[in-house]
């Protein structure tokens, strides 16, 4: 397994791996092939096979200082680094690199969190601190902020916003890159900088006003490869008095078209948290009839699918809406929602649900008490980090795509049907797209769907269908103008490609970045779909 | 498998609890979180921190019935030995190493940066002992 980074001999590797360990310690510099395991990606489709993407070496620096001594170190003997946070992005390529022979740039041990303001609302953390450890400071010191968090809490607020990871609290929270405030990178040539208002020494508003003046960098650093980011401004959500929760229905199918514009005009105007989307007629997947029907090719026709409902007593759509604030705000906003959709769709029925003063207790976060079954995970509604999500884990992992697509039910509609049919090529895969298959509502102001097929260390057959159909739902996607929002390395060209307006205007902007700032691609090069000049003049690297 | 049970596990996997949420979840009622005698050694806090999130003691969220470590465990092992890590007395350090260091399923592997091989030590001697300990009662 052992590998050599591009262009190196392995007695100038040996020599390089010295100079790390002159520069971080010898107990922070790994590359052999028992400690390597844990820098390969675990939910890899190719797993084992000669595509995959391993490291040759990973090092640890603490401090910032550190950093800069191995990104020069770097640059000396022109060895790529792959920079990590806590590592865990998992189903988008974990800690492993988009080239061969990479070394894993771990920061895992920046783990400092160095501020949290509950009066001004911000938190100024490493890259190594999780959402737990985000969490735990926050209560142990009894501030009144909410983290909006991932599913898993392993991840880091840093590493996740870089990827634009999202959360389910209030729409301007969810959106993890948009709710940052203020970055610092050590860029390659090993220089620190700081964006926003902590380029002016002096500057008491870092966390507070995100521009400064002049261009806005901060963006390049987001699934990009211009810089290690070091340290991170997040905006956080006070600590709501109130949370209320509440179940819409509507009967026929034509009327999620309805129902999304209403849901899109409380979420826009501030009125809700985030929502989940489902149908009640999920719970007849298994009848073979049914089944047949939601999964037909073509898809069914409303009036197929209406009488399907009749006949099970139940409606097509279901929407949960959860709202945060005082209390009495609270409930008006819930008493708008229902007059403004059940005075518009016939039909529609509310339910009551769930509602407390915060913060919330241990028995609340179980979520027992809902008086109808619920989507809706409470612990990550309320910013309390968990691992409990990683239940939805099958076999040894899952790749993920999640398409962009218009706030509109027909737009819902049509991904159901375009891709539904697209991945009957692959029947071993569960039908992820059907009739029934809702929108997410994660990042503020789009929907998203899901594919995530399965992977098995010891069943390469199966992990090339997953493969082969990740590829082709990119390509059919990218033919009706739906984007993957984030990618794995193996990916990252596919996905950067469909972004393809004008000859590739954009990947050719960010590749003459690049081969200004970085030309020897010694930061990630690959990531986002950028590739250095060296890297380029022979093709990317496999 | 059948075309059936592809589509339940795959709504399962997907989208979480979303398809038997209509159905209601698995159980509305998890399974008494079990009493341990917590030994109080340093292991334990790191222990805490990087394994009890999904192999705790405590239920899972949402309604099921354990925490997704504890509940793998239990469908690998049948119960015996004990799916609960602090329960086992067992797991010596250079046990853990090897499912920390190679990750196992759907657990990926642990780096020496977020978890050092003296932690794992701490970890062993904090399970030995609450196991011991929590047996007794």
């Amino acid at each position: 397994m052992a590998v050599l980074p591009p262009d190196l001999t392995a007695a100038r590797f040996a020599s390089f791996l010295d100079e790390l360990r002159g520069a971080v310690g010898a107990d922070y510099v790994w590359s052999s092939d028992e400690d390597m395991v844990a820098y390969r990606d675990s939910f890899s489709p190719i797993w084992d096979t000669k595509e995959e993407r391993l490291a040759s070496a990973a090092v640890a620096p603490a401090e910032v200082e550190q950093v800069q001594a191995v990104i020069r170190i770097a640059g000396k003997y022109k060895v790529p680094l792959f920079p990590i946070s806590t590592g865990k992005n998992f189903g988008y390529g974990g800690p492993s690199p988009n080239v061969t022979g990479s070394v894993v740039l771990d920061l895992k041990r920046l783990n400092r969190v160095l501020e949290v303001d509950d009066k001004r609302h911000f938190a100024l953390v490493e890259p190594g601190v999780s959402y737990f450890d985000l969490y735990r400071h926050i209560q142990d010191k009894g501030l009144k902020v909410m983290v909006d968090c991932p599913d898993p809490g392993w991840g880091s607020p840093v590493g996740n916003s870089l990827e634009r990871g999202i959360g389910y609290t209030m729409p301007h929270f969810r959106d993890h890159f948009g709710a940052h405030c203020g970055m610092e990178v050590v860029l390659p040539d090993g220089e620190v900088m700081r964006t926003g208002m902590g380029a002016m020494p002096g500057s008491q508003t870092w966390q507070e006003y995100p521009y400064g003046f002049g261009p806005d960098p901060a963006g390049l650093f987001a699934q990009g490869n211009f810089g290690v980011v070091t340290k991170m401004g997040f905006r956080l959500m006070p600590l709501p008095e109130y949370y209320r929760t509440g179940m819409i229905t509507v009967p026929r199918r034509r009327d999620f078209v309805k129902l999304v514009q209403h849901v899109n005009y409380l979420n826009d105007s501030g009125l809700i948290g985030e929502v989940e989307y489902g149908s009640p007629l999920r719970a007849k997947m298994a009848d073979p009839a049914f089944l047949a029907l939601v999964t037909k090719t073509g898809g069914p026709s409303d009036a197929e699918m209406d009488a399907a409902a009749s006949q099970f007593g139940l409606h097509n759509w279901q929407v949960e809406l959860q709202f945060f604030g005082p209390k009495a705000t609270t409930l008006e906003n819930w008493n708008f929602a229902k007059g403004l959709i059940l005075g518009d769709i016939p039909g529609a029925q509310a339910l009551e649900g769930e509602h407390f003063a915060l913060p919330v207790t241990e028995d609340q976060l179980d979520n027992l008490g809902q008086p109808y079954p619920t989507s809706i995970k409470r612990r990550r509604s309320l910013g309390v980090p968990s691992l409990g999500e990683w239940k939805i884990v099958r076999d040894d992992g899952h790749i993920g795509f999640f398409p962009v697509l218009a706030r509109t039910g027909e737009a819902v509609f049509e991904v159901q049907r375009v891709l539904g049919d697209a991945m009957k090529e692959f029947p071993t895969l569960p039908p992820f797209f059907n009739a029934l298959t809702t929108p997410l509502m994660w990042h503020t102001h789009t929907f998203q769907m899901v594919f995530a097929p399965s992977v098995k260390h010891d069943d390469p057959a199966h992990n090339a269908i997953s493969h082969a159909a990740m590829i082709k739902c990119v390509a059919v996607a990218a033919e009706h103008g739906w984007g993957d929002y984030r990618a794995a390395p193996v990916y990252q060209d596919a996905v950067a490609g469909s972004y393809s307006f004008n000859n590739h205007v954009l990947r050719r902007f960010h590749e003459q970045l690049k081969d200004a700032i970085d030309p020897d691609g010694i930061i990630a090069p690959g990531r986002g779909g950028i590739w250095p000049r060296r890297f380029r003049a022979g093709g990317a690297p496999a | 498998m059948k075309r059936a049970a592809i589509i339940a596990a795959a709504a399962l996997a997907l989208t979480g609890t979303t398809l038997w949420a209509q159905e209601g979840p698995p159980s509305r009622t998890p399974a008494p979180v079990v009493r341990l005698n917590k030994a109080d050694l340093p292991g334990r806090v790191v222990f805490e921190h990087s394994c009890a999130p999904c192999h705790g003691a405590g239920h899972g969220t949402d309604g099921a019935p354990t925490l997704p470590g504890t509940a793998a465990l239990q469908r690998r092992y049948g119960g015996d030995p004990a799916a609960l890590l602090e329960m086992r007395a067992d797991i010596e350090a250079g046990f853990i190493r090897l499912f920390v260091r190679n990750g196992s399923g759907a657990m990926p592997a642990f780096r020496k940066s977020e978890l050092t091989d003296a932690q794992i030590d701490q970890i062993a001697a904090y399970l030995r002992a609450t196991a011991k300990a929590s047996k007794r009662k």
